[in-house]
C-alpha cells in the first residue's frame, strides 16, 4: 500500500514535472515561435474557443454601441428640433429682406420685444424709437401684410397696438376699389376674436367671399394697398344703414416676431409696387402654370389621336388579314409609313369607311379577278367573291386595280338600285 | 455503470464551463470577470491524482493562452499549480463547508490573476497595484461566490471521488 502510495506520488511529481517544464517553455519562448505556438493552437484546437470568445466581445461591443447610438440619435433629434425654429425664422428674414427691396426707402426693421403673449397680448415692443425715425401712429407692416400701428415711441423703443386691439381702426376698401369700410377687430369669443370686421360699407357694395380687403389710403395713416385680409361673410349688425363684414386677416398676430415700422414720409409717399409686384408675380405664376396645363392638354390630345390612328390601322389590317386582301395591307402600310400628321384628313378620311363599313371600301379589291381567266367565271357565277378568288387574293397586287374590267363586274349585281360607289371605277371607253 | 454516469455529468458540467468562460464572462463585465476556469478545473482535479490535475490544469491554460492577447504560458503556469495542488490537498478541501469552498476558490482564483499579471510583463505597469490589489480579488470573490453557489447547488454531482 505504502509502495503504490510512493509510486503514485512520483508518477504525480513527474507529471507536474512536465507540465512545468511545457508552461515555463512556453513562457521563454521567443515571441516569434510564441506567436507560431499561439496562432497553431487559436487555428486549431482552440478555433472553436476563440471565435465563442470574439463572438461575446462583439455582442458586448454591440450593447455599448447601442447605448452611444442612442444617444447620438436623441442629440440629432434635439438638433434637428432646434434648427426648425431657426430655418422659420431665416424664411421669415428673407421674405422681410424682399419687401425692403421693394419698399426701397422709409421704413425701420425691428424686432418685436415683448411677443403677444399674456397681459395685454394686443400690444407689442419694439425694439426701434424715435432715434431710428419712429412716430406714432406709424403703420406696423410685415411682408404679408398690415400688422397693427405705433402708438407711443420713446428714444430706443416703441409701443405697437395689433390689428386684434379694440382700438384699432383702419381705413381700408377692396383692390378695385368698389366699396370702402372701417376695419376694426372683431370682439367676438372663441376663434372668432382673431377675426377683423370691416364696418360701414354701403348696402350697394355686395362683396363675395374671398375678396381681398387693402388699406384705402384715406386719413393719412396707413398708405394704399397693404393688404389687411379676405372676405369671410357678411355679418348681422344693428346699423341699419350698412353692410358689415367678417374679415380672415391675411397676418397672424404670432408672425409678429419681426416686423418693419414704415416711417411717415414713406407713408405719405405711396406703396405702389410694394405688395402689386408680388400679386403680379402670382398672377404670372398661375398664368404659367396654366400654359403649362395647356401644353399638357395638347400633348394628351395628340397622343390619343396617335392611338387612335394606330387602333385604325390595325382593325385594317385585321380586315386584310381576314379577307386575305393584300391591297389594303399594302395601303395600311404605305399609311404607316408615310409618317403624316396624326390627325391630318387625308389619311383618316379613305381610311375610315375602310373599318367602319367592312362591305364598302375592301370591295374595291375584293372584286378585282386575280387573272383574266377568272375573272369570266366568277361574272358567270353571280357571286361577288367565290372561294377560288378569295384563295388567289394573296398574288393580287396592287396595281391590278387598274386593270380591273368593270363591264364583267357589273352584270353581278344590280346597279340601278344600289347606291353609286364613289370608289368605283369607271368601265373602259365608257363614262362614270 | 453509476461511475461512468457520473463522469458523463462531470463533462458535460466542465464542458458548461468552459464555453461559459469564452462566451458569457466578456459579456458580465469589464473589470470584475469571473473565471469559470478556475472552476471547471477544481471540478476536475479534486476527482483526480495531482498529476493528472496538472496536466489538465496546463490543458486549460493553454486554451485560456491561446485567447489571450498577451502572456502566453502564464495561464498554463497558474493553471497547472492550481491543478495539483487542490487535487493534492481535495481530503482536506471540498468538505461540505460552503465557506471553506469559497475560501479555496478565492485563493486559486486570485492566484491564478496574479500569476498573469505578474508573467505577462504588466508587474511594472501603472495600475498594476490596482489590478493586482483591487479589481482582482474583486474578480475573485466574483468566482467564489458563484462557485460556492455551484458547488452547493450540485454537490450530489460533484461530490468528489475517494482518495
Amino acid at each position: 500500500m505504502a509502495r503504490t502510495s510512493r509510486t503514485g506520488t512520483r508518477t504525480d511529481l513527474a507529471l507536474l514535472g512536465v507540465a512545468l517544464t511545457l508552461a515555463f517553455a512556453a513562457l521563454i519562448l521567443p515571441t516569434a515561435a510564441r506567436g507560431r505556438v499561439q496562432g497553431t493552437l487559436r487555428s486549431s484546437v482552440a478555433a472553436p474557443l476563440v471565435a465563442a470568445q470574439a463572438w461575446a466581445e462583439r455582442g458586448r461591443q454591440a450593447i455599448g454601441d447601442h447605448g452611444r447610438l442612442v444617444t447620438k440619435v436623441d442629440s440629432l433629434a434635439l438638433g434637428s428640433q432646434a434648427s426648425e425654429p431657426l430655418r422659420a425664422e431665416n424664411e421669415r428674414l428673407r421674405s422681410l429682406l424682399g419687401l425692403g427691396q421693394r419698399l426701397q426707402w422709409g421704413f425701420v426693421p425691428t424686432e418685436v420685444v415683448q411677443p403677444p403673449r399674456g397681459g395685454d397680448e394686443h400690444t407689442v415692443l419694439l425694439a426701434a424709437g424715435s432715434a431710428a425715425g419712429v412716430r406714432p401712429f406709424s403703420p406696423l407692416i410685415v411682408p404679408e401684410g398690415l400688422v397693427g400701428m405705433v402708438t407711443m415711441v420713446d428714444a430706443s423703443s416703441s409701443t405697437a397696438i395689433l390689428w386684434t386691439h379694440p382700438d384699432f381702426r383702419a381705413s381700408a376698401t377692396t383692390t378695385d376699389g368698389a366699396a370702402f369700410g372701417i376695419v376694426a377687430a372683431h370682439l367676438g369669443s372663441g376663434a372668432d376674436r382673431f377675426l377683423l370686421e370691416m364696418r360701414g360699407v354701403p348696402f350697394r357694395s355686395d362683396l363675395k367671399p374671398g375678396t381681398q380687403i387693402v388699406t384705402s389710403g384715406l386719413g393719412n395713416v396707413f398708405p394704399r394697398g397693404v393688404p389687411i385680409g379676405v372676405v369671410l361673410r357678411e355679418t348681422k349688425t344693428v346699423e341699419g344703414w350698412a353692410r358689415t363684414y367678417l374679415i380672415r386677416p391675411i397676418v397672424s398676430p404670432d408672425q409678429a416676431t419681426l416686423a418693419m415700422v414704415l416711417l411717415p414720409s414713406r407713408a405719405a409717399a405711396g406703396l405702389t409696387d410694394a405688395w402689386t409686384s408680388v400679386s403680379a408675380s402670382e398672377v404670372s405664376q398661375k398664368a404659367i402654370v396654366q400654359a403649362g396645363d395647356s401644353l399638357l392638354a395638347d400633348s394628351v390630345r395628340i397622343v390619343q389621336a396617335r392611338i387612335a390612328k394606330l387602333a385604325l390601322l390595325d382593325s385594317l389590317r385585321r380586315v386584310a388579314i381576314y379577307r386575305g386582301d393584300s391591297t389594303v395591307r399594302t395601303e395600311g402600310d404605305s399609311l404607316s409609313q408615310a409618317g403624316a400628321p396624326v390627325v391630318a384628313p387625308a389619311v383618316t378620311a379613305p381610311a375610315a369607311p375602310a373599318v367602319t363599313n367592312p362591305q364598302a371600301a375592301p370591295a374595291v379589291t375584293k372584286r378585282v379577278p386575280a387573272t383574266p381567266a377568272a375573272a369570266p367565271a366568277s361574272a358567270g357565277s353571280g357571286l361577288s367573291v367565290d372561294s377560288a378568288q378569295a384563295r388567289n387574293r394573296s398574288v393580287v397586287r396592287p396595281r391590278s386595280r387598274a386593270r380591273v374590267d368593270s363591264s364583267k363586274l357589273r352584270p353581278r349585281r344590280d346597279t340601278s338600285r344600289a347606291p353609286e360607289n364613289p370608289f368605283r371605277l369607271p368601265p373602259e371607253g365608257g363614262s362614270a | 455503470m453509476s461511475g461512468l454516469y457520473d463522469w458523463i455529468r462531470l463533462t458535460v458540467a466542465v464542458a458548461l464551463l468552459v464555453v461559459a468562460h469564452f462566451v458569457l464572462r466578456p459579456l458580465l463585465g469589464d473589470r470584475i470577470e469571473i473565471d469559470f476556469l478556475v472552476l471547471a478545473l477544481l471540478l476536475l482535479s479534486i476527482r483526480v491524482r495531482p498529476g493528472v490535475g496538472a496536466l489538465l490544469g496546463l490543458l486549460m491554460g493553454a486554451a485560456s493562452d491561446a485567447a489571450a492577447p498577451a502572456g502566453f504560458g502564464s495561464a498554463m503556469l497558474a493553471l497547472t499549480l492550481v491543478g495539483y495542488i487542490t487535487s493534492w490537498l481535495k481530503a482536506a478541501f471540498f468538505a461540505e463547508n460552503a465557506v471553506l469552498d469559497g475560501i479555496v476558490i478565492f485563493a486559486s482564483a486570485w492566484g491564478v490573476v496574479l500569476f498573469r499579471l505578474l508573467l505577462s510583463g504588466r508587474a511594472f505597469e501603472t495600475g498594476f497595484a490596482v489590478s493586482a490589489l483591487v479589481w482582482a480579488p474583486l474578480s475573485a470573490a466574483a468566482t467564489a461566490i458563484v462557485g460556492a453557489l455551484m458547488f452547493a447547488v450540485l454537490r450530489p454531482m460533484l461530490k468528489p471521488a475517494a482518495a
